[in-house]
């Protein structure tokens, strides 16, 4: 699993880990049912203190991303997500938040922006099309 | 080029400034005192010598030892110069140019003022050369030492601190006047400088290592074998110890015993050897057991806050167990002395006879054991045996234990006594003597108490040191009565109450060690 | 003979009130500070601010001139023995005799500590690389670094102490260390506290920080809550600033012209508003790196050069 974490931008290690862990798992990089190294293995490869993984591991299972069963270690969870709407709206909405200061502050209308996301809704979706072809 | 001549003179100033500046008023002190009134005319040339030969031996020692940085007590040219644009020439002319000037110049006030005060003493351009000739002498070999494996370099003391003692005994007895010939002098400055100035230029340019790689390889060759696991920690901490510190007395000895073998073979008759070499080499070993204290201090118990090596004090056992692993490493170490004492003075005793051990004639051993063989007794030989190796063990014991204290302490207790006998008479050195004769039992006693409560000594340690005490003062009372019995014919004499506290003081040195140990230890250990 | 009052429930290590001099320079000024069990905690101060100092004191080779300082309960002054065969300490300056070789080192240290793990230090001398005859003296620094951790985690001690682990190490050495040191952290109960100037690794490694600067405590909390209440804000003023602008509330300030960045702890409704009422944009409010937060703490006194290119 490759994780790049990174000090210098003050977002916490642990946020870090679960970012992109949830980057993988969208791209098709992390599969469902795929089981995830082990907590102590991956604080060693990342230098990292074990506490910090655990806590994203602990924060992915909570959003529903991971499931750890006793004996089995922990897994990529299956496609559907346990969480229910409002907790799903939540998350999203914060990062559409973030979106909407930026494109303000890039001088970006309403407008385009949709029509960009559009676009790269497309590309995401062939490009997951083509690898599920290769699978 | 000006400017960086000035820089490096500049900075060898600011290092030897108070030894000059001390220097050269210890040489003026002798004046001083008697132009203040406190002496009298016949007075001021011995002590102005005294003072005067104390502040070279100072100055001398200062500039040798002055640029030493490094925890390894490093002797030779200081390599941090050598990165700088300078050439070696400009470093070296600079450097010794410096020394002997500083030298001339405490000289020239010794012999400037000499002139002036008395007319028993001329001294000529002769005198004042040799002490320059004794300075270039001593950095010469200071400078040498570089090829020496850095660990080692220490040893250039050694030659030094014989060159210094023969100097010592030279000038005191009156050998300054010795018409020694200018030109000697002239060659032997000229080759002093000619082989430390090759001796610089080579050192900038090597390294130990990669000259003496082959000599490296062949030690590590001898001590392939694999280490064991030590049985306990005690074992472990005294084989520390003694791999730390327990080769630099016997080393040291053994460098000093070779160069004055040496050089007697080139200027003693063989008859003469015998008589003036063994005693020289007691006194040479406690010469040693003193520098090794000093160095082996110096190594270790660095006294600034961030300095001190924690590396032994780190260890889970008790402050009393390092302190035992000390005592017992010095104890080492001293019987390795005792026993090359001992071949050394039975070699020599041999060589002077011509491997003929029955023809061994007893006229030039030393006396006490030619007065027990004729007596033949049993006892008695064995008797001065065992008191001939107490007064043995107690010098080398007490010296390595406590050179810094005794140096320090009874230097400071000389000095005044001596001063004070000048200027106030004799009563008032009598006063110092039995001041510290008194308060040495006193000390004993008192660390033994604070050993003691601070835990640092077990209750057995201190009961059985009681026991051995009084065994000690009445084996020490014993000697005297049976020396006065049996050899001078005499009765005892008066022994009075001086005498027996003198005796007690003695008898309390060996013990002193076994208390002040632990409590240095202790206070190094927890600052 | 001692109080070994060693209690199972004693906290790591437990300093109250401890000050220290030098003379008359005040060294540490009344430190409170605790370690709990399980956890890394970090000491962050810049060089000569106390780190070193206050581990000799853990380690009993100072004494407390005022307060105290206690390790599992024990004080490591009186009961040297005790409190040392439960630490393992890395000096900051790596004082391994240089005359010893790395078995002979080993078995030495080996003879101190019964729990010593023969196993385990075989494994860590593959893992190092080190050659078992090689003499300490021929090691490189980093090498040396390596010995000295490696005779420090063999007996596998319940509290590690470690001055400067990574200082004046290469990367590849510094990242053997810290896998060492991590590996040590997931074994159960153990409790680590090391000192560190470098943040980037403070960050990654500790759950508690304690920053010191010029021998106080400034802050003392898990990385988690500092992270949490410190916020990176950057403002814009409506018109230039020819001087530092005064807000309340801002540890440090910085900027030029009408941008300014504070770092702030606290309350964020209350600092928000007083920003709004000078009239300010808030162009980001980030968390800051604990590098960040460190100069804003420790970096307070000095001045900046103003001419300076680098």
């Amino acid at each position: 699993m490759q994780i790049h974490i990174s000090t210098k931008d003050g977002v916490p290690i642990f946020q870090q880990i679960v970012t992109q862990i949830k980057h993988m798992v969208a791209s098709g990089r992390l599969t469902p049912g795929e089981i995830v190294p082990p907590i102590r293995v991956l604080a060693e490869q990342l230098i990292i203190n074990p506490n910090t993984v655990a806590r994203a591991y602990k924060e992915l299972e909570v959003e529903g991303i991971f499931v750890s069963r006793q004996g089995s270690g922990t897994r990529v969870a299956e496609k559907s997500s346990p969480l229910d709407y409002s907790e799903r709206l939540q998350i999203i909405s914060k990062l559409i938040e973030g979106l909407l200061v930026e494109a303000n502050q890039l001088d970006f209308k309403i407008e385009e922006l949709i029509e960009i996301i559009r676009q790269k809704n497309h590309l995401f979706k062939s490009a997951e099309k083509g690898k599920n072809k290769n699978d | 080029m000006i400017t960086i001549i000035k820089a490096l003179l500049w900075e060898r100033w600011k290092r030897t400034r108070w030894a000059l500046i001390s220097g050269s008023l210890l040489a003026l002190s002798g004046q001083i005192m008697y132009l203040t009134g406190y002496i009298s005319q016949e007075k001021v040339v011995p002590i102005s010598k005294t003072f005067s030969y104390l502040g070279f031996l100072l100055l001398t020692i200062v500039l040798l030892a002055g640029h030493c940085e490094s925890r390894e007590l490093d002797f030779s040219f200081p390599k941090r110069l050598f990165r700088y644009p300078i050439r070696t020439s400009t470093l070296f002319c600079v450097y010794m140019g410096y020394g002997m000037v500083a030298v001339a110049i405490q000289s020239l006030i010794l012999f400037g003022f000499e002139k002036l005060f008395s007319d028993q003493i001329s001294y000529t351009w002769t005198q004042l050369l040799w002490f320059v000739t004794v300075y270039i002498v001593m950095q010469t070999l200071s400078w040498l030492s570089w090829l020496l494996r850095p660990g080692a370099r220490f040893l250039c003391l050694v030659p030094i601190i014989t060159g210094i003692y023969v100097c010592f005994l030279l000038f005191f007895a009156g050998y300054y006047n010795l018409s020694v010939n200018t030109n000697t002098l002239f060659l032997i400055i000229l080759i002093s400088i000619v082989i430390s100035f090759w001796g610089v230029s080579v050192h900038r340019n090597y390294t130990w290592s990669s000259s003496l790689q082959w000599v490296d390889s062949l030690l590590g060759i001898l001590r392939r074998k694999p280490s064991k696991p030590f049985t306990s920690a005690m074992h472990a901490q005294i084989w520390f110890e003694s791999r730390q510190k327990g080769h630099i007395f016997p080393l040291s000895t053994l460098c000093a015993i070779g160069i004055l073998l040496i050089l007697w073979k080139f200027f003693l008759e063989k008859p003469q050897l015998l008589s003036q070499a063994i005693p020289v080499i007691f006194i040479i070993t406690v010469c040693t057991a003193f520098v090794s204290n000093f160095l082996i201090f110096g190594l270790d118990h660095r006294n600034h806050v961030s300095g001190a090596s924690t590396f032994w004090m780190r260890r889970p056992v008790h402050t009393q167990s390092l302190a035992i692993a000390q005592l017992y490493t010095l104890m080492r170490s001293l019987l390795y002395v005792i026993a090359i004492i001992m071949l050394v003075t039975l070699a020599i005793v041999l060589y002077e006879y011509d491997y003929f051990p029955a023809q061994l004639s007893y006229t030039y051993l030393i006396s006490p054991v030619k007065w027990t063989y004729e007596y033949k007794s049993t006892l008695e030989i064995i008797s001065m045996t065992i008191f001939g190796l107490y007064g043995f063990f107690i010098i080398y014991w007490t010296m390595l234990r406590l050179g810094m204290f005794l140096s320090f302490i009874g230097g400071a207790a000389f000095f005044s006594s001596w001063l004070l006998t000048i200027i106030i008479g004799d009563v008032a050195s009598t006063w110092v003597w039995k001041v510290l004769i008194f308060s040495l039992p006193l000390v004993v006693l008192i660390s033994y108490y604070v050993a003691w409560r601070l835990h640092l000594i077990t209750t057995a340690t201190l009961l059985i040191s009681a026991l051995v005490f009084p065994i000690v003062v009445v084996s020490l009372w014993a000697f005297p009565w049976w020396f006065f019995n049996h050899w001078s014919g005499k009765g005892l004499p008066n022994l009075s109450l001086s005498h027996v506290i003198i005796l007690i003081s003695a008898a309390t040195l060996p013990f002193l060690p076994v208390a002040l140990t632990p409590l240095i230890m202790n206070k190094l250990r927890h600052r | 003979m001692t109080d070994s009052d060693y209690r199972y429930d004693a906290q790591p290590i437990e300093v109250k009130g401890l000050t220290r001099r030098f003379g008359k320079k005040v060294a540490l000024n009344n430190i409170n500070l605790t370690a709990t069990q399980g956890r890394v905690l970090g000491i962050v101060g810049e060089n000569g601010a106390g780190k070193t100092t206050l581990i000799k004191h853990i380690m009993g080779l100072l004494k407390a001139q005022q307060g105290s300082v206690k390790v599992f309960g024990i004080d490591p002054v009186k009961d040297p023995v005790s409190a040392l065969s439960k630490i393992g300490y890395l000096s900051e300056d790596r004082d391994i005799p240089h005359w010893m070789r790395v078995d002979e080192l080993m078995n030495y240290t080996r003879a101190f500590y019964p729990d010593w793990d023969v196993t385990y230090a075989e494994e860590l001398l593959k893992v190092f690389r080190l050659d078992p005859s090689a003499k300490i003296k021929q090691l490189s620094r980093g090498q040396k670094a390596q010995a000295a951790l490696l005779t420090a985690l063999a007996y596998r001690p319940p509290l590690l102490l470690l001055d400067e682990p990574s200082s004046g190490l290469d990367p590849i050495v510094r990242r053997d260390i810290l896998t060492a040191i991590i590996r040590t952290i997931a074994d159960e109960g153990r409790t680590v506290l090391f000192s560190s100037h470098l943040l980037d690794e403070v960050e990654r490694v500790a759950d508690d920080v304690a920053i010191i600067h010029e021998g106080k405590i400034v802050i003392n909390d898990s990385l988690e809550s500092i992270k949490a209440k410190h916020h990176s804000i950057t403002l814009r003023f409506p018109e230039s600033q020819p001087d530092k602008p005064e807000i309340e509330g801002a540890i440090s300030i910085k900027g030029k012209g009408r941008e300014w960045t504070i770092l702030c702890n606290g309350d964020m409704d209350i600092i928000n508003s007083k920003i709004l009422n000078m009239g300010c944009e808030i162009f980001h409010d980030t968390p800051p790196s604990l590098e960040d937060i460190f100069i804003a703490y420790a970096g307070v006194d000095r001045p900046i050069p103003k001419e300076v290119k680098l």
